[in-house]
């Protein structure tokens, strides 16, 4: 691909967006795609890569893996719509040809394009018409996968997510459902749910006081997680428990309007548990990784352990692109 | 109809006496006349009896009534018509005037119960079975002691005798006389959990100041006596005027006094300097107040913020300036102290100064006044983290439960002097302060280190026992 240094925002890229991010303002957007690259370069399935497509975006990729790693603190919240054309370049592969096997085929590496777009969170909610909403809802409708960032600490204090979302599927749908093409009254998109901030004591503590936290047996670290058959009544319960009455309907709104075989949710964390390394495993007593900076800001105390940061990229990628990493093993 | 001996009737009555409730209404009859005697309960729970009244038969019916009306009608004026007030009847004699006043009495209190008897002088039956009755309530040593949040004196009830304790029980109490003058032995008596119904004796006991070990002994009821206290006299002043001498604050005798200023060092140079000048102007003031300086200790340490961006924990220490030292060296200590860069906002090292002062405070004798004044803004990290997102302290202590070990073994009081308001109600500087709290811009030095125990104000003298808070093992307001 040629590198071509367009401006983030440019309309004129001439590409669609494949994976599409939303989430209320804060919901922890910019910093999941800060630890995106993390997390792939910690992945145990060494070789997968995050890289940026045009200088602008490789140029923000290293901001923002700066940003959280040197800095120790998360990316500023998103001000303007900004377009990242960034790429998941897997290990190379070299397959033999069963009716000639001692020859090689040239190595191919799996890719995944992810254009994403990264914006203000309470974007979709304006009334009023301009054109940021209207490339967001662009991009919405031309992507086939969606990311939505739903953020419990945020519901528990201000609660607008349902309210974010619900005019959002609406734009989309008023856009894509009216005609003849999706005869099923589904929107198409293949959407991975993320409750982000698992770090958060709020979210945590319910988590593991609610039972929904299970212990892998092969991880070192002892670090509570919640396993993928019951993130989604981990989802409805955090909507339960949030400030607005109306997110409780944010489960049912999603089932609604998309195929329910092409929902999954994940519990995600950008920088993940705290670990005291003289003890070498999750403590829960201490685990805050994310905590008040005598400056007033945040920052980030111990590693960084970005959790199902990378998982629900990489499976978008796999429904979108089942032939380029669909023998791949990517959740390890 | 009952007959009894005398035997009999004593059991009888001595049942009643224990169990009535309000009034207990005796009537002896013999060839004589009549007697009628009434044993009521005074506010202590002192069973008395009194004769209500006696006639002899030609009395009684002197102005022409017969002995039938005469007796129905003293029955109604002194006896209870209430059921369950009992009535006792007792006859030495056969005859008309003995029937005619039965049947008036039966008339009155069909349940009154008759009882045939010779030879017994229920008056003094009576006297002998009110005197020797358990006790009805429980009685209190009264004595004084200093409340753990300010050292004000209170004045608190320790148990002597409890409800059913018989004459000739003993109850030993320990307590100290404070004055030269002795001090009053006062006993109340407790109806209830909640108030003393009353004095039941008041007595001044001529001791030297010192501890003493009271041996009571119950006389019967409405008397203690206390057999080892020589020339003890009845107290005949109201209480009122016993309460009214007691003094707020004991005057303490002289005994060694340590007192630990521990200064947050995090901060401005501006907030570091003004909690510094106020750990010098307490110190100045006890230098200046202690009549023996050589009682008088005084430590200074100095704290800062944890570090939380370190790859392993941070398990730096509190700064000891000065420890157990003369004002002087206090003085200079805390001169030697800087401030240092806050590393974290929300919370500073509390947990491991008191960590720090605990150990060391195991080498001190244990009659040495102990007081903590922690000067600073920020509250003690806690030993798990939670909902407010203060990172737990890296060593673990709890700041609560140092703070109660060393309330509990060294008797120390805690005062604090905070940059501002504690935030909440259930904010750490509150039980931090329980002793005294006080704002940096505002502070009362001069009361500060009078409920630090460390100096005391011109007093009155104690005229009652006094119980230290760890001799005290509860007692009753």
């Amino acid at each position: 691909m040629a590198d071509t240094d367009s401006a983030p925002g440019d309309p004129e890229r001439g590409r669609e967006p494949d994976i599409a991010m939303w989430g209320a303002s804060g919901s922890g957007k910019t910093a999941f795609l800060a630890a995106l690259s993390i997390a792939l370069n910690k992945s145990r399935d060494a070789g997968w890569r995050l890289i940026g497509e045009n200088a602008v975006s490789r140029t923000e990729l290293a901001k923002l893996r700066n940003t959280l790693l040197q800095a120790r603190t998360f990316p500023a919240p998103t001000e303007a719509l900004t377009h990242y054309s960034w790429m998941i370049i897997g290990p190379a592969e070299t397959r033999r040809r069963w009716w000639w096997p001692w020859t090689a085929r040239a190595a191919k590496a799996p890719k995944i394009k992810l254009d994403f777009l990264d914006l203000r969170g309470d974007l979709y909610a304006e009334s009023e018409s301009n054109i940021d909403k209207k490339a967001l809802v662009d991009s919405l409708v031309k992507s086939r996968g969606l990311i939505y960032m739903f953020d419990p600490d945020r519901e528990a204090r201000v609660g607008d997510a349902f309210k974010h979302l619900d005019a959002a599927l609406h734009e989309v749908a008023g856009r894509m459902l009216v005609g003849d093409e999706y005869e099923d009254g589904k929107l198409p998109h293949h959407i991975a749910v993320c409750i982000t901030k698992y770090d958060d004591p709020r979210v945590l503590r319910i988590a593991m006081e609610e039972g929904f936290t299970e212990r892998d047996p092969t991880d070192e670290l002892r670090i509570p997680h919640v396993p993928p058959d019951r993130v989604r009544d981990f989802f409805r319960l955090l909507c339960h428990e949030a400030h607005d009455h109306n997110t409780e309907m944010i489960l049912d709104l999603i089932e609604a309007f998309f195929h329910k075989d092409r929902i999954r949710y994940f519990v995600t964390s950008s920088v993940g548990l705290f670990i005291d390394e003289d003890l070498g495993r999750f403590d829960p007593d201490d685990y805050l990784n994310v905590i008040d900076d005598a400056g007033g800001g945040l920052t980030i105390r111990g590693a960084i352990r970005p959790m199902n940061v990378m998982e629900p990229v990489l499976w978008l990628g796999q429904m979108l692109r089942p032939g380029a990493i669909g023998s791949r093993r990517w959740d390890g | 109809m009952h007959h009894f001996a005398e035997g009999g009737l004593r059991g009888e009555l001595a049942d009643l006496v224990v169990s009535f409730r309000e009034r207990l209404a005796v009537v002896e009859i013999d060839a004589a006349g009549i007697r009628v005697f009434e044993v009521r309960a005074d506010e202590v729970g002192t069973a008395h009896h009194t004769r209500r009244a006696s006639a002899k038969w030609s009395t009684l019916t002197a102005s022409g009534d017969e002995v039938f009306d005469a007796m129905l009608r003293i029955a109604r004026d002194l006896i209870s018509a209430d059921e369950t007030d009992p009535v006792v009847i007792t006859r030495s004699a056969g005859g008309h005037e003995q029937d005619a006043a039965v049947r008036a009495l039966r008339q009155w209190r069909p349940s009154a119960r008759l009882v045939e008897v010779s030879g017994v002088k229920v008056g003094e039956l009576l006297g002998e079975l009110t005197a020797g009755a358990p006790l009805r309530q429980t009685y209190d040593l009264i004595v004084a002691r200093e409340r753990a949040e300010d050292g004000r004196l209170e004045l608190v009830g320790r148990r002597l005798f409890g409800a059913g304790a018989q004459p000739g029980d003993e109850a030993h109490v320990t307590v100290t006389c404070t004055d030269a003058g002795g001090m009053v032995l006062a006993v109340s008596a407790w109806s209830g959990p909640l108030q003393p119904s009353g004095l039941v004796s008041a007595d001044h006991a001529p001791l030297p100041p010192g501890r003493h070990a009271l041996r009571a002994v119950l006389e019967r009821p409405g008397l203690v006596r206390f057999p080892e206290v020589p020339g003890l006299r009845p107290d005949t002043r109201p209480w009122e005027e016993v309460v009214a001498t007691l003094p707020e604050r004991l005057q303490r005798a002289s005994r060694p006094a340590h007192l630990v200023c521990a200064i947050e060092t995090a901060g401005t140079r501006e907030e570091f300097e003004a909690r510094s000048h106020w750990a010098g102007y307490v110190i100045d003031l006890l230098a200046e107040r202690c009549p023996d300086l050589q009682q008088l200790k005084v430590s200074v340490v100095g704290y800062g913020t944890h570090v939380y961006d370190t790859r392993h924990a941070d398990r730096s220490r509190p700064a000891l300036a000065a420890w157990s030292a003369s004002t002087a060296q206090a003085r200079a200590a805390l001169e030697s102290l800087r401030p240092t860069t806050p590393t974290y906002p929300n919370a500073a090292q509390i947990e491991d100064m008191l960590a720090e002062v605990r150990t060391r405070l195991l080498r001190q004798p244990a009659s040495t006044r102990t007081a903590l004044l922690t000067i600073g803004a920020r509250p003690p990290h806690p030993p798990r983290s939670g909902l407010d997102r203060v990172p737990a302290c890296p060593a673990r202590h709890d700041w609560l439960a140092l703070l109660r070990e060393m309330e509990q073994h060294h008797g120390l009081r805690s005062a604090v002097i905070c940059d501002s308001p504690p935030a909440t109600s259930t904010s750490p500087w509150r039980r931090l302060g329980s002793t005294a709290l006080f704002q940096v811009d505002a502070v009362n030095a001069e009361e500060l280190a009078v409920r630090l125990g460390l100096v005391t104000e011109p007093a009155g003298v104690l005229s009652l026992p006094f119980v230290s808070q760890s001799e005290d093992s509860g007692g009753r307001h």
